[in-house]
């Protein structure tokens, strides 16, 4: 598998439904608004393991799609829930460079925060939540399922260009990250979990001034 | 304290100290014995290392329809996919044998398909496999032939139990384990006695798809 042509295709996806979406912005009423996503993740490597020679397993790059709901507090603070997905191949990375397809991933992740402005055009969220993988067979290291809920850290960043404010549209980083195992990794004798660190960059479009 | 300032840049810093904390680490893995000999040697010292490469998989395997034969082959494909937690090794059961990489069939009559007896394991069957080295480096051929046979003086019930066994060890040879183990708890032990592939048989035949092999099937 080329994971580049896999990358650049995710790239494209991400793209189209933040472009689809761009318009769509759904205030719920004066307090409560939703704000809808659309981007790109990269995720770390989710095992290194050696046998005879070194090799990481972690996922390409994906499609990433969230929907947020923000509740305005006081002082330029704000509440927000957010259900997040993602989906891509699982790769198989030898040290000579080689590649294996392990088949696809995809991870639903469900996230509570806060969210503060701290800048004119800028707003910032630390959040933590739950994240779980549902990979598309169970085999390899997920044989055994994919274990329980992982607890998850999030931090994001947007901005708000002038163009676009209508629809409340922003530009959002985000990374976060969770401990990474399975039931059949842990049989393999993995004796603590992976730390896995994702990166997504996305396209938002919603209502609310934070 | 002015939490606006001071909150996000204290959780910036918990999740740096966290990150930085914990580094991705590999299995620690005590492998004293824990795998067995996979290669075999033409004197003086040509290495024979066989295994079915990424662009011939899912390897496909053709069962002899009569008997329990289906079922057998696809218990032992189903055993040794298990093993692998990294993609090395995927196989699929073909309906036709024209486009089989391997052949598993009766060498004699076909054994009643009834359930495996649950008592101690008896000799009551045997298998053959021709040697992949041999297949794939000394002759034209581009398939591999596993033969199955019920042995006389046992029950329906002790044959079926065998066969279930002795199917995984075959296919094992088929799949590159081309040496016997000489631990009796182990699959590719001479005569198994067991019903699953050991952990010892699991580190083995990992290491062997992550060996570069001198042996390879001509190209599909």
């Amino acid at each position: 598998m080329a994971v580049g042509r896999s990358g650049g295709r995710a790239v494209r996806e991400g793209l189209l439904i933040a472009a689809a979406l761009a318009g769509w912005a759904v205030p719920l009423d004066a307090q409560l608004s939703v704000r809808i996503s659309a981007g790109v993740r990269y995720s770390s490597a989710l095992v290194h393991d050696s046998i005879v020679t070194p090799f990481a397993v972690r996922p390409a790059l994906a499609p990433a799609l969230a929907c947020t709901v923000v509740a305005p507090l006081q002082r330029g603070w704000a509440v927000q829930a957010m259900l997040d997905g993602s989906s891509s191949q699982l790769v198989r990375r030898d040290a000579g460079g080689s590649t294996t397809d392990l088949g696809r991933l995809s991870t639903a992740t469900f996230t509570v925060g806060l969210r503060h402005r701290v800048r004119a055009r800028f707003a910032a969220t630390g959040a933590v939540g739950a994240l779980k993988y549902f990979p598309s067979e169970d085999r390899g290291i997920f044989r055994l399922g994919s274990g329980p809920l992982a607890g998850v850290g999030m931090l994001a960043l947007d901005y708000r260009p002038p163009l676009g404010a209508n629809v409340g549209l922003a530009v959002e980083a985000r990374y976060d990250v969770h401990a990474f195992t399975t039931p059949a990794l842990e049989q393999e004798g993995f004796a603590s979990p992976q730390l896995v660190h994702r990166v997504s960059l996305s396209l938002r479009a919603g209502a609310g001034r934070l | 304290m002015n939490a606006r300032r001071v909150v996000p840049r204290e959780t910036l810093l918990a999740f740096c100290a966290l990150a930085l904390a914990c580094e991705p680490s590999a299995p620690v893995r005590d492998c004293t014995g824990c795998i067995y000999s996979f290669a075999d040697t033409v004197p003086p010292n040509t290495r024979l290392v066989f295994h079915w490469p990424a662009a011939r998989l899912p390897v496909r395997f053709y069962a002899d329809p009569r008997g329990a034969m289906p079922t057998l082959v696809a218990l032992g494909v189903a055993s040794w996919q298990g093993q692998f937690l990294y993609g090395e090794f995927s196989g699929t059961v073909v309906s036709d044998s024209s486009h089989a990489d391997v052949i598993v069939t009766w060498l004699s009559g076909v054994p009643a398909d009834v359930p495996p007896d649950a008592g101690p394991a008896q000799d009551a069957c045997a298998g053959a496999t021709t040697d992949p080295t041999a297949v794939f480096r000394d002759s034209s051929a581009n398939v591999l032939h596993v033969a199955l046979t019920p042995k006389a003086g046992f029950t329906d019930g002790q044959v079926a139990a065998c066969l279930r066994r002795v199917v995984i060890h075959e296919l094992g040879h088929a799949l590159g384990l081309l040496r016997e183990s000489t631990f009796p708890d182990d699959m590719m032990n001479e005569t198994p006695t067991v019903t699953a592939p050991s952990v010892r048989d699991r580190r083995t035949i990992e290491v062997l798809y992550h060996t570069g092999p001198t042996v390879a099937p001509p190209p599909r």
